[in-house]
């Protein structure tokens, strides 16, 4: 029989697999991506969990990037006539707190403005100046820092004092790279919601809020907290987008094809070969968009990369918590006795129920790196169904709860997410949810089924110790360090072998840098008419 | 004394360019390619609100090497660069009464291309904004900023 | 975002709106498939229901891939839909720990044998027979495709019941006696067969392709089920749901444009011509040429289409139309430690990894009262379980070193018990699956659950709208079938709406993973738009 060969084979079909993929395919190439799961798209997942007709969004819920990340364009993802339809939530975000009070952020800043100005004037207007100053070099900072192979954090800095930026910036500061988030807002804020409301986002965004060096990140995040969007019909459809595309592109996906090794020719990755036997063979390369240990520790025979990457690979840090969630299945919207307080928070799409200064975080990051569930839950809510109302069965509603929590619990490994104490906790976040609610009850919630962090790591074998993000977000995993100085540029020391996904620079969540940027160097690499490249 | 945005002006703003060893040392061998887009808005009056000036500069081994005013947009295939903004903002930084670093953060100015290689050459960066602000070179028939 | 107008809209992306619409882009029509849910494929639909890892199926046997025009035309398994042809196909073990009975594919004369050796273990006589017959199917795959792949053969004078045609001419085929024909499936096994396991194997092998066990007038009809589906299956590798995956590819490499939540509500009727569609957003898209249905018919014709433009006679044969209580299955999934390990296994192995083991009933009897009881709308007591543990077969359904199962037990309609009981059975049903499983597979214990799921009909019915959860999408008697099928007007799979097509598992030849359905209503389309691609006479394979 001859060998079936391609001219690259992608293993894994991520957002990021898939997207690099398409690019290649779109360029001529004849592409195999290799799916270890039935469902393309990892992290793009929606599925009927708990009742008939309510679609949860199991991983990726908020796509922050439409609109920013060029793929969306490029590869035509939201055009007609079969892309994807987002819904853009007027009240983006919302806190309600303990005292009865409750805080806005919206699409249209003049509403977040007098939100924020009830609780204190100056906040609300640093917080304007703020968003405005970073709108204006959101785009240029996005595809550099983004959507680009990174550079040495040292040119950025040198290139800023040279340019005398600090001078012409309030918030833009050199010293950002050795500050915490909560030095950025104890820095420029005074009220301690305010600032507990800001940094709910960054958390959500996936940066702890107490991590030194991540001040600097900061402020691109803000330039984007009116951008959160919903993909109507569930994040799957994102998935089955890009599935078509590539399709279109000529690509083919094999499902429920796990890759067992990457196959070498001297020392060139020359194709794979799947657990049942299966082999595969690329003329030009193999890219990987699964996580390092699979890569290397698995699917690389020992000797194939030298030993500093081996450590590199084995010291690669994942972050210090996950999520836990409740989905639910609901009779109708909750609704808050906050609501008395400013009606927009029935509205409010990405909603801190708990968090009501910044040591409340702290507390939280502090018990998870214990290993402890956090004993008084504090909540994320997000109700998709208020602006996709498609997720669920008329005049019904589905929604889900979400917690920073341990992967590993009480010492006792992630087991424990699989005993009984997973419906215990998630009572005790439904309780915490329906203390802030009038006109919602208990019995609202028809079906509530929690999502540990054990079950993320059990479906996306990525995502190791439930790490969403594929990799701690910290300066020493950021930027070039991602995931390491000599992986930085998705090349590896294997000819032909190419890093896609999310462990390298970004980071995960649904970004589509990894997968554009791993492209990038292809294109170098192999001299591609960059196409995509319209300045 | 050419007045502002004639081809003489540019001549001789690029003839200064040249001339410049510390431009040719900081701008990275190879072929650069930069379209710029001075789009009229209604403040400046050397170029009507409703048109667009579009030019495009190439760039080889750290010298001009061509110069061209285009009836249109300029291509993007190819480009390396693209920078637009408003007329009175382009005059401003001629009349070095703007600061250009200034008008990119706040987006007034819009810059596309790979902002990673000015940032590892952010010398060249300052020395161009310098020529191009060589008021010595400048007249203002119509006017000079700031406009009333 | 849709376009306004296509040559020919499909609504629905189950199996055989898929296959029908890749077929009209194919001969050049511009066409759009609308399918309400969230996945394509219907019931070809793999989840995680119980736990990550854990891949459940809802339909599971593939027995037609080797024979599927879809499949072959389209190259499906180069579009992922890869598959493993398991040995032991069809088994049952016994409570008692007595030697199984295994059934193997007929892919090799040695697995001929095995079969045989199996049957011999109780009589010689019963292996001989099944292997006569089953030899016999064999060679007359050809007939049968051409049966199943083809329009159904409407009455003429010279033959005023093409239906008791068929009946004559399998049990001729056969060498079968006429008479069976009048009786049952159970009539048909019990003539044939006097082993009482393997009899209630079979009885399961009836009930398996939705034909009641003891309707009178099916006994050549279940022969079908018998000789040719049975013990023939693919397993997909991944879950099934590849081959809908495989499926939707093979559209959009063609140049379909396939929609999902794309809900129709409305067929447009304009002086008496299927115009177009109207989705539930208020969104209308023209169809050029026509409007072709995946739903089932009283969806299709009373809801989209509405009485207002059907004829009395219309009307009231879709009204008539039966959804059946012996096609209605609960599922019940299960991710567990360790594959079940069966006491009869100690007398032949091959039965821990057989792809389909009939358990919870070991006599005829059992069997028969069972059926008897679903067939009375009652939950039955006890659970006569078709189960399938694939991790055995294709490590990717499992996390490593665990398994998933997936069994089905014949149900009362969706319409039989109410809401709140439905949940009660969801909740308790399992308990009394595995109580019983135990008696045959003594690990299959409690603590070898990870975590479990029940599905009940009424969930199929609010997630799928397949209606009363009827998997055969219309009761398998002999008014509902071949040229009766949905009835005789509409047994072509045209409506009396012109441009509009039938092509829901209730027409000729009925559910299951053939997607004969939707290739017969293309077979249909190209006769009437003069359509030149004709795979049928294109690729010799005579169907």
């Amino acid at each position: 029989m001859d060998k079936e060969t391609y001219d690259a084979i992608v293993i894994g079909a991520g957002h990021n697999g898939m997207a690099l993929s398409t690019y290649l395919g779109k360029s001529g190439w004849n592409v195999l991506v290799l799916e270890r799961r039935l469902e393309e798209g990892g992290g793009l997942s929606t599925e009927l969990y708990t009742e008939p007709g309510f679609l949860h969004n199991l991983h990726s819920n908020y796509h922050t990037f439409v609109g920013l990340c060029p793929v969306y364009d490029d590869l035509d993802l939201v055009s007609e006539p079969d892309g994807v339809t987002y819904a853009h939530p007027p009240v983006q975000m919302g806190s309600i707190f303990a005292d009865g009070t409750a805080m806005t952020v919206h699409t249209d800043m003049a509403k977040t403005h007098a939100s924020f100005s009830r609780f204190s004037k100056k906040d609300a207007d640093t917080f304007l100046r703020l968003h405005k100053e970073v709108k204006g070099f959101q785009d240029l900072m996005i595809r550099t820092l983004m959507y680009a192979p990174p550079i040495d954090v040292n040119d950025i800095t040198k290139a800023l004092a040279t340019w005398k930026v600090e001078d012409k910036t309030e918030f833009f500061r050199a010293k950002l790279r050795s500050m915490t988030i909560n030095d950025f807002l104890n820095k420029h804020f005074e009220n301690e919601k305010v600032k507990a409301m800001l940094a709910f986002h960054a958390a959500v965004c996936g940066y702890y809020t107490d991590v030194v060096g991540l001040a600097v990140s900061f402020p691109f995040m803000l330039g984007k907290i009116d951008n959160w969007k919903i993909c109507i019909g569930g994040s799957h459809r994102l998935a089955h987008t890009l599935w078509r595309q590539m399709r279109r592109a000529g690509v083919t996906l094999l499902p429920a094809a796990p890759v067992g090794e990457i196959l070498l020719e001297d020392g060139r990755a020359a194709g794979v070969r799947l657990e049942d036997g299966t082999e595969f063979y690329a003329d030009k390369l193999v890219a990987s968009s699964v996580d390092l240990q699979q890569t290397f520790g698995k699917m690389l025979p020992e000797g194939a990369v030298p030993k500093e990457i081996r450590e590199d690979v084995e010291g690669y840090e994942y972050q210090e918590g996950s999520l836990f969630t409740v989905h639910m299945a609901m009779h109708k919207v909750p609704t808050y006795k906050a609501a008395a307080f400013d009606p927009d928070i029935n509205q409010a799409w990405v909603l801190n129920i708990g968090y009501e200064c910044l040591e409340d975080f702290n507390q939280d990051w502090a018990s998870i790196r214990k290993g402890e569930a956090p004993a008084e839950p504090k909540l994320n809510v997000a109700i998709n169904s208020m602006f996709d109302p498609t997720d669920a069965p008329e005049g019904k509603a589905t929604g889900m709860i979400r917690v920073f929590a341990p992967y590993s619990v009480d010492g006792k490994g992630p087991g424990v997410w699989s005993t009984s104490f997973k419906d215990v906790y998630a009572q005790r976040c439904v309780d915490k949810l329906l203390e802030h609610c009038e006109g919602f009850a208990q019995e609202d919630i028809w079906v509530s089924r929690p999502y540990t962090p054990l079950d993320i790591s059990e479906k996306l074998v990525n995502m190791v110790n439930g790490d969403w993000m594929v990799g701690r977000i910290s300066e020493s995993n950021l930027m070039l360090n991602r995931p390491s100085q000599a992986l930085s540029q998705y090349r590896t020391p294997v000819k032909g072998l190419y890093l896609c996904g999310s462990t390298t620079h970004p980071h995960g969540f649904i970004t589509f840098g990894p997968g554009y940027n791993a492209l990038q160097a292809i294109a170098e690499d192999f001299g591609l008419d960059t196409w995509w490249v319209e300045i | 004394m050419p007045a502002i945005y004639t081809p003489e002006w540019y001549e001789a703003m690029l003839k200064l360019a040249n001339s410049r060893d510390d431009i040719s040392d900081k701008v990275p061998q190879g072929e650069w390619k930069i379209a710029v887009e001075v789009v009229g808005d209604g403040k400046s009056p050397y170029v009507p609100e409703g048109t667009t000036k579009n030019y495009f500069v190439r760039f080889l081994d750290g010298k001009v090497a061509e110069y061209q005013e285009y009836p249109d947009k300029v291509p993007g295939k190819g480009l390396n660069y693209r920078i637009t903004g408003p007329a009175h903002i382009f005059d401003g930084v001629a009349a070095e009464i703007v600061d250009p670093v200034e008008v990119g953060l706040n987006g007034t100015m819009k810059i596309r291309g790979d902002m990673r290689i000015l940032m590892q050459h952010a010398d060249m960066v300052n020395v161009i904004f310098e020529v191009y602000a060589q008021t010595g070179l400048t007249e203002w028939p119509l006017g000079k900023p700031p406009y009333e | 975002m849709v376009k306004k107008e296509y040559d020919a809209i499909v609504i629905g992306g189950g199996i055989q709106g898929l296959c029908l619409g890749a077929y009209l882009q194919r001969a050049g029509m511009q066409t759009a498939i609308f399918e309400r849910r969230h996945e394509e494929g219907g019931c070809v639909c793999t989840r995680e229901t119980t736990a990550p890892g854990f891949m459940h199926n809802h339909a599971v046997c593939m027995e037609f891939l080797d024979w599927m025009p879809f499949y072959l035309d389209f190259g499906l398994d180069k579009l992922g839909g890869r598959t493993i042809y398991p040995d032991a196909q069809f088994g049952i073990p016994f409570s008692d720990g007595s030697p199984p009975i295994v059934l193997y594919n007929v892919a090799s004369e040695e697995n001929y044998q095995r079969s045989h050796k199996s049957i011999s273990v109780y009589s010689k006589k019963d292996a001989d027979t099944w292997v006569r017959l089953r030899r016999k199917a064999q060679e007359l795959e050809p007939v049968f495709c051409q049966f199943f792949y083809s329009p159904p053969t409407m009455p003429t004078p010279e033959d005023p019941d093409p239906l008791q045609t068929l009946n004559r001419t399998l049990l001729d085929l056969f060498g079968l006696p006429h008479h069976l024909g009048q009786g049952s499936g159970k009539d048909v096994v019990d003539h044939l067969f006097e082993t009482p396991g393997l009899r209630t194997l079979l009885y399961k092998g009836i009930e398996d392709w939705g034909t009641p066990l003891e309707m009178q007038g099916l006994g050549a009809f279940s022969l079908i089920s018998l000789f040719f589906i049975e013990a023939n299956s693919r397993i997909m590798i991944g879950g099934t749901h590849t081959l809908a995956h495989a499926m939707v590819m093979a559209c959009v490499r063609e140049g379909v444009e396939v929609h999902e939540r794309g809900d129709v509500k409305k067929i447009i009727v304009e002086s008496g011509k299927a115009a177009g569609v109207v989705l539930a957003d208020g969104t209308e898209v023209r169809a050029r040429n026509l409007v072709a249905s995946n739903a089932d018919l009283k969806q299709t014709l009373l809801g989209m289409v509405g009485e207002e433009n059907l004829s009395p006679l219309w009307v009231d044969h879709t009204k008539a139309f039966k959804y059946g209580r012996s096609c209605v299955l609960g599922s019940s999934h299960m991710a567990l430690n360790e594959a079940p390990d069966y006491k009869s296994a100690k007398h032949n192995p091959d039965i821990n990894k057989t792809f389909i083991t009939v358990v919870g009933v070991d006599t005829p009897e059992e069997m028969t009262e069972h059926c008897r009881e679903v067939e009375a709308g009652k939950i039955p007591t006890i659970p006569a379980l078709f189960n399938s543990c694939l991790s055995t077969f294709d490590p990717t359904y499992a996390p490593p070193g665990k398994h998933t199962l997936s069994a089905w037990v014949f149900f009362p309609k969706a319409s039989d018990l109410t809401r709140e009981e439905w949940y009660e059975v969801k909740k308790t049903y399992n308990d009394r699956v595995i109580e019983r499983f135990e008696k045959w597979a003594p690990n299959m214990t409690r603590a070898n659950v990870i975590a479990d799921f029940f599905e009940t009909p009424l969930d199929l019915q609010d997630d799928k709208l397949i209606p009363e959860g009827d998997f055969c999408y219309g009761l398998m008697c002999p008014e509902q079938l071949v040229h009766r099928r949905p009835f005789v007007e509409a047994a072509q799979y045209r409506a009396e709406i012109k441009d509009l097509y039938l092509a829901s598992s209730g027409q000729h030849p009925l559910g299951g993973v053939s997607a004969a359905v939707g290739y017969n209503a293309y077979k249909v389309i190209a006769e009437d738009f003069n359509l030149t691609y004709k795979p049928w006479e294109s690729t010799g394979r005579g169907y």
